[in-house]
């Protein structure tokens, strides 16, 4: 039989999925969707959201988005609540591994993808870095109107003064504004969105971001955008500025990091101790005190170690709570 | 149990089209500044956006045969969702300002402009807004009719956004971009 080749050789590999996982007209259609998200930003693009093998509402949307875009030569980095050990991040990150063979870090500054759920890092991202954000309710409308078809109207009037109300309802009831994630955010000076449930602290961070933020919705089927060097303004009245949450004098009980965002540890004495959020940085911390030499391996922050003040002057107006 | 069946190395025509919409994606979100694409040229853009689900146009000085093979429809200047130009035809395109700017409630469904054109020779632009941190300068031999044509199609959110190829060279102009001649 020397001369013939049997069918098997001739036929190409049965990989069983595509690189990546989703298959090549899925990508497309996702990276078509999102250049347009690019070039309007805030705006929530419908997309074809694909089945994966997780349940819509775990991160499918983020996950798509990092499908979209993950090669070989790309450092993976997945955060749950600040944290890259938890079960969720876990699970993702070694999905991601799997299907598109990157290579995954905990280390904000190193990785090219950052993929998360309810946190941006502390350490400011650079250019040519990406965040994706997992979006559970990508419309900031809904609390106030139920009609998706209606809120789509609203959002190309740019009419959003049932917003502002709810935000003045709160302002008389309870003094102050009550939302604490997926505070809404004007986008360009054009669209309100939902930053995705960050808590309010990171939601300045958006702010003219030297990176890329794609926040994909999976169960929704759509994404948007911030693209670098746009502005993201919280919604705020003149006379009552938007405030980040008032964290002054907590102290990291591990790393005795402050002016981070942390998570509340209850005693069982009725008190509480409290821990950086993220994770990698406060590893970092922890290392850099241990260092002799002085260097430093923990990036520059958003929020400064010392004073607490946000790293673009005068953006937030009411810094001293 | 066995192993997941599952591809974990890229093939070579994957890759490219990953690196091809990678360039796009960060010419877009850096409007003005140069991207590179695997391969020089239209087709490697065209396969990285039109599949059967997408239409398109393009004028006569460009191989249309590479744009057919997507599996895209062809369709009139005033359908498409991908319009592929060339600089120097674009003075003689018809209904230029025809093409689909989207509506108010659905921008996204607007044109995207491919132009092939080069960035040695021409006029000098500046351009500042999202994506920008001040303002980035770049040459482009594209007509300033055109330039004008593309200011009146921009009712932000509704608009076009360009790309404009030289060879293996990628520039983004999204609607968000404010041009300036200088």
């Amino acid at each position: 039989m020397t001369g013939h080749r049997t069918l098997s050789e001739l036929a190409s590999p049965n990989n069983g999925y595509s690189y990546a996982f989703l298959d090549e007209y899925a990508k497309r259609e996702l990276r078509r969707k999102t250049l347009k998200a690019i070039a309007i930003p805030g705006y929530q693009v419908p997309y074809a959201s694909r089945e994966l093998p997780i349940a819509r509402g775990w991160g499918t949307g983020g996950l798509q988005a990092t499908l979209s875009l993950v090669g070989p030569e790309d450092n993976v980095k997945v955060i749950d609540q600040g944290a890259d050990d938890s079960v969720n991040a876990a699970n993702l990150r070694r999905f991601i591994f799997r299907v598109s063979a990157c290579h995954t870090t905990t280390d904000t500054l190193a990785a090219t993808i950052v993929q998360s759920r309810h946190r941006v890092p502390e350490e400011i991202m650079g250019e040519h870095q990406i965040l994706v954000l997992q979006v559970p309710d990508p419309e900031p409308l809904r609390g106030v109107e139920s009609d998706i078809g209606k809120s789509r109207e609203m959002h190309g009037d740019g009419e959003y003064g049932l917003l502002w109300l709810g935000l003045y309802e709160q302002l008389v009831r309870y003094r102050r504004v009550t939302i604490g994630a997926s505070y809404p955010a004007l986008v360009h000076g054009r669209y309100v969105m939902s930053p995705s449930p960050i808590p309010r602290w990171d939601v300045p961070k958006l702010h003219m971001a030297q990176h890329l933020t794609i926040l994909s919705a999976g169960r929704e089927k759509r994404l948007y955008v911030v693209p670098p060097y746009t502005s993201v303004k919280p919604l705020e009245f003149d006379d009552v500025p938007f405030r980040i949450e008032n964290q002054r004098g907590w102290t990291c009980r591990i790393s005795g990091g402050s002016n981070k965002f942390m998570s509340e540890i209850p005693l069982q004495s009725g008190g509480a101790e409290h821990e950086i959020s993220d994770t990698s940085y406060r590893e970092k911390l922890v290392a850099d005190v241990k260092r002799v030499d002085g260097t430093e391996c923990a990036g520059v922050p958003y929020y400064d170690n010392e004073t607490g003040h946000f790293y673009i002057g005068g953006f937030l107006k009411d810094e001293e709570l | 149990m066995t192993a997941s069946k599952t591809a974990t190395s890229e093939s070579p025509h994957e890759a490219r089209l990953r690196t091809a919409y990678l360039a796009l994606m960060w010419s877009l979100s850096y409007p003005g500044t140069v991207q590179h694409l695997p391969e020089a040229g239209l087709a490697v853009v065209a396969e990285t956006l039109l599949d059967l689900e997408t239409t398109f146009y393009c004028d006569k000085a460009i191989d249309s045969a590479l744009l057919d093979r997507t599996g895209a429809a062809r369709t009139g200047l005033v359908d498409a969702d991908y319009v592929f130009l060339n600089a120097l035809e674009i003075a003689d395109t018809p209904h230029l300002s025809g093409v689909r700017i989207g509506t108010i409630n659905h921008p996204d469904r607007s044109a995207t402009l491919v132009i092939n054109c080069s960035f040695k020779t021409g006029f000098q632009l500046r351009v500042s807004g999202p994506g920008v941190k001040s303002t980035t300068d770049f040459d482009c031999d594209v007509p300033l009719a055109f330039w004008t044509i593309r200011a009146q199609l921009i009712r932000y959110p509704r608009g076009v956004d360009c790309f404009l190829i030289d060879q293996h060279q990628v520039v983004g102009v999204p609607r968000t971009t404010l041009l300036e001649v200088t």
